[in-house]
């Protein structure tokens, strides 16, 4: 009978750490409904992928020949390490789900996207700083496009050994963005600033050019920035499918069925790179508050690059709208309404918040197709 | 834990500092320049289809 106890006595102290780690997943998902898609399916999976001798992990026999394929093992091979499959499945589902209007009725708000994500790029130099590698440095750097699909498939395919770190700190803190962007953004605004007023004048946005729009992104992003073409494209080709006008049951399937999916597997298969072994060292720790970091400076950098633009501008822009330009859609935007009432009873900022908000969208996946484009040339001129 | 703190003591390798900033700032521009390129075009585009 000793069969019996040989799972508790292969247990692992680092293994009982990821049983805490899941458990607290499992509680910010259900209790503070913390991005609950993701963090429960990623909390349930670490708690199963540390089971000594787990059957979802690879593993072999006595008596058996060969090895025996585990099905979150199998699941990350194929849907994320060889194809960046799921990451990329699920920007179709993101972009059918978005409506860019806000932005193309207000074009100067594309601006404000690529400005608030400078915190990627800061903490990439934090990070090298720290002592870690360009590629796992640019990896953590990447929490910062507030974005977990990017974040997944940067860190995979820079062959970071982070993911799992990246991928639980990505979705955290976007998950954290109502209580991490006020804090940063009352950190760099007066009260005064916070009530500037921001007239909406919706203009409408003719339908031609809603379709036209997601072509002529991918074309720009592709021919500056070629990596960024997957990323870039798939989000596009979501969005296509909403604004064509003629596949309304398969923008209908790929906002809600394909997103569904595809979020479901994505969060028990990403566990598998929170194996004990891998993700119970130091650096987990420095990871965490390097993402943290990171979405500080992009609200922070948002908001100056606002008020450097109201030194210039006649009609001034909230500072605040500046801090949506990161791409956790659409809590950033709501954060913002809701600090402008706070400042006016009567500011209502939302709609040029979503523009910013939405524009910050492609500037993420465009910050991982950069870095997707000069890391790599500069690791090869380094070597 | 030894080896955390090792990482502290090779910690500024200049050759990825170098490589970091370099990230940085060709990044920071590349997005602008490709956000710029976007938000110029929609903007021409919404013009030339209310003339038309």
């Amino acid at each position: 009978m000793e069969f019996l106890l040989e799972g508790f006595k292969a247990v692992t102290w680092q293994q009982c750490i990821m049983y805490l780690v899941g458990a607290l997943l499992i509680y910010l998902a259900i209790a503070k409904e913390y991005e609950p898609s993701l963090l429960l399916p990623m909390g349930f999976g670490a708690i199963l992928v540390n089971l000594p001798f787990s059957g979802v992990l690879n593993y072999t026999m006595e008596g058996i020949d060969g090895e025996v394929k585990g099905i979150i093992q199998w699941m990350f091979e194929i849907g994320i390490e060889a194809s960046e499959a799921m990451p990329l499945l699920l920007f179709i589902g993101i972009g059918a789900m978005i409506d860019f209007g806000p932005l193309l009725s207000n074009p100067k708000m594309f601006l404000f996207g690529a400005a608030a994500q400078f915190g990627i790029f800061f903490v990439i130099v934090i990070a090298v700083l720290l002592g870690f590698d360009l590629k796992d440095a640019a990896s953590i750097g990447i929490i910062g496009a507030a974005d977990g699909p990017t974040s997944i498939l940067v860190s995979q395919v820079l062959k970071s050994q982070y993911v799992g770190p990246i991928a639980v700190a990505a979705y955290s803190y976007m998950a954290l963005v109502p209580i991490i962007q006020p804090a940063a953004i009352k950190l760099v605004t007066t009260k005064k600033e916070r009530q500037i007023r921001m007239p909406y004048n919706p203009k409408n946005v003719s339908k031609l050019l809603k379709i036209v729009f997601p072509i002529i992104v991918t074309v720009i992003a592709g021919f500056i920035a070629p990596q960024s073409v997957a990323l870039v494209g798939f989000l596009m080709f979501g969005n296509l499918l909403r604004e064509c006008g003629v596949l309304g049951s398969l923008s209908d399937s790929a906002q809600n069925v394909l997103a569904n999916l595809v979020t479901l597997v994505l969060g028990i298969t990403i566990s598998f790179s929170m194996r004990a072994d891998q993700f119970v060292k130091w650096e987990t720790i420095l990871i965490m508050a390097l993402g943290l970091i990171a979405f500080v400076f992009d609200s922070i950098a948002g908001v100056f690059f606002a008020k450097v633009l109201n030194i210039f501008s006649k009609n001034k822009v909230n500072p605040m709208v500046g801090a949506a330009g990161i791409s956790a859609f659409p809590m950033s935007a709501r954060v913002i309404q809701k600090m402008g009432l706070e400042a006016d009873g009567t500011n209502h900022l939302l709609m040029h918040a979503v523009g910013a908000n939405v524009s910050g969208q492609i500037a993420s996946v465009l910050a991982g197709g950069m870095i997707l484009n000069l890391i790599p040339e500069i690791i090869s001129k380094l070597a | 834990m030894t080896e955390f703190f090792t990482r502290f003591e090779n910690a500024v390798n200049m050759d990825y500092l170098k490589g970091a900033l370099q990230v940085m700032w060709q990044g920071m521009a590349g997005i602008f320049v490709v956000m710029a390129a976007i938000s110029i075009i929609v903007f021409i585009f919404t013009k030339f289809i209310k003339k038309k």
